[in-house]
């Protein structure tokens, strides 16, 4: 190692980060709290894929009617909330990047390589996280998809680095450290001063985003990609009626809804016929999987009663599908806690009006505690089994 | 790095380690094996330079920004205000990072005025505004604090 010494310039000479926050219990307290942050997405985000891609083991319940609005604006919030975060303790660990010797032994060695998928994959999450809500696509893959397997890579290379780390972490955290031995001489930052900067920072843009969620944070919301109380009706969109080429096919006078499949008496209705159907109303929020929510009145047949006229069996699963032709998003699931809650609604109004087209016109479904991308806009079937 | 100043290994050691290193490890070959068994919708030729380019831009760009950022303010800032600007400039570099993509205006799908619906510009600058109000305050107060 003595030969390459004299590679030992720049940012590799000893001494060459001066700052004391550069420190172990700085890095430690802050690695604690990445761990808990990127903890709550990581279980938030495999529920959430999970409700959308359900193994035959998982049964999602639809009560508590917030439970995924909660869940899903906890993910984007701590998510956000984690940037100023994961950004300070790159820059706290920064130094030790240009560790010297780079290599010291083969564990050394192991745990440095695994701090690529670590750092690759936090920052990945995050950005691509940011991206998607701001709906900015730089990239050819399909985000939830690329997202959700960078979570596993990310969260594995953390099991790694709390394995080499957690000693040092206890280590450090529980010696009592008196703040004046910190303090900078120079004026700078403390510790102290830098950590609670750090969490004033994830403060700040929590609060300038989690309005989109949180309704009386709302006006707060400067820099939060969606107004819970902007869009048709007073509520967002997220694929507008033009997206999914239903502009013609949902004005269609003669639009019908038909239920099909394991049933006993295939039916179709008109809206006319629908609306003539006993009603039903529910106040369920719109829960985005962007981290957006807006709760609205809705109004329409519940899918159980037409299940029932149609004689479908109790425990019955439903396939809603829309007139939308094509698109990852045309058809979502109803599990049988879904199909059988007396909420679970074909909506043909909102707030006491007809659905605008954006809304889903001339039906949609809305159930409690649905991801939105599951509640099916411009219906066209029920396909019962 | 050092404890009180003692140097030490880096080198991590002990059963607990490999344990969870292999731990560890079995999950982030269970998210490659993931990746590429469904390559159609991940597109491992874009994904992975977004994933490996992730860490390479903090570390060869962002990163040295703000070491570059923060050598300049010791030298330029005033010893009395410093810690004030430091921690502006921490919090600022925060809310710029979220804001990013949204003042890049490059998203949102035409035709949907409920996609980002404010003026991100403005936005951004009102919170830095309150920031920078914020570390004013603070700096004001604590003159009149030690006069």
């Amino acid at each position: 190692m003595r030969r390459l010494e004299f590679l030992r310039v720049g940012p590799l000479r000893e001494g060459a980060f001066t700052s004391k926050l550069h420190s172990e219990k700085t890095a430690a307290i802050m690695g604690m709290a990445l761990g808990v942050s990127f903890a709550i997405c990581f279980i938030t985000g495999l529920l959430s894929h999970g409700i959308q891609n359900p193994p035959s083991w998982f049964l999602w319940p639809s009560r508590p009617v917030n439970l995924y609005r909660v869940m899903q604006g906890l993910h984007v919030a701590t998510g956000i909330a984690a940037i100023p975060l994961l950004l300070a303790k790159l820059w706290t660990v920064y130094p030790r990047l240009f560790t010297w010797p780079p290599v010291e032994s083969l564990p050394h060695a192991l745990e440095r390589l695994s701090l690529l998928p670590l750092v690759g994959g936090s920052v990945f999450l995050l950005v691509s996280g940011l991206n998607n809500i701001a709906l900015w696509y730089p990239w050819e893959f399909f985000f939830p998809l690329a997202h959700y397997w960078a979570a596993w890579i990310t969260v594995g290379a953390m099991v790694v680095h709390i394995g080499a780390k957690r000693a040092i972490t206890a280590q450090v955290v529980r010696r009592r450290h008196p703040d004046r031995l910190d303090e900078a001489s120079d004026g700078s930052l403390s510790r102290r001063q830098f950590l609670w900067t750090v969490a004033a920072g994830s403060a700040v843009v929590t609060l300038a985003t989690v309005g989109q969620t949180v309704r009386p944070l709302r006006r707060l919301a400067l820099l939060a990609p969606r107004d819970p109380a902007v869009g048709p009706q007073g509520f967002p969109v997220n694929k507008t009626a033009r997206s999914a080429r239903v502009t013609e096919t949902a004005i269609d006078p003669a639009w019908r809804l038909s239920i099909e499949g394991a049933v006993e008496r295939p039916m179709s209705f008109s809206l006319a016929e629908l609306r003539d159907l006993q009603q039903r109303e529910a106040t369920l929020p719109i829960s985005c999987v962007e981290g957006w929510s807006a709760t609205v009145r809705w109004r329409g047949v519940p899918v159980a009663d037409l299940l029932a006229m149609a004689g479908a069996a109790e425990g019955a699963e439903v396939s809603a599908e829309s007139l939308q032709p094509s698109g990852l998003f045309r058809q979502a699931d109803l599990n049988r806690l879904h199909a059988a809650d007396p909420d679970t609604l074909v909506a043909l109004e909102v707030n006491g009006e007809p659905l605008h087209i954006e809304h889903g016109f001339p039906a949609r479904l809305i159930g409690p505690n649905r991801p939105g991308v599951m509640q099916t806009k411009w219906l066209s079937k029920l396909v019962v089994s | 790095m050092s404890v009180d100043g003692r140097s030490r290994s880096d080198a991590p050691s002990g059963a607990v380690f490999w344990i969870l290193f292999a731990l560890g490890w079995s999950i982030v070959l269970y998210g490659l094996y993931g990746t590429f068994d469904q390559a159609a919708r991940t597109r491992p030729h874009s994904f992975g330079p977004w994933f490996i380019g992730s860490a390479l831009v903090h570390d060869m760009l962002v990163a040295p920004a703000a070491i570059a950022v923060g050598v300049a303010v010791v030298k330029a800032v005033p010893v009395r205000i410093r810690r004030y600007v430091q921690a502006g400039l921490i919090i600022s570099a925060g809310v710029i990072a979220v804001a990013f993509p949204l003042l890049l205006g490059l998203g949102g799908p035409a035709g949907n005025p409920s996609a980002l619906p404010h003026n991100y510009l403005i936005n951004t600058a009102v919170v830095l505004g309150v920031v920078w109000s914020g570390v004013a305050v603070a700096v004001v107060l604590r003159r009149i604090r030690t006069n």
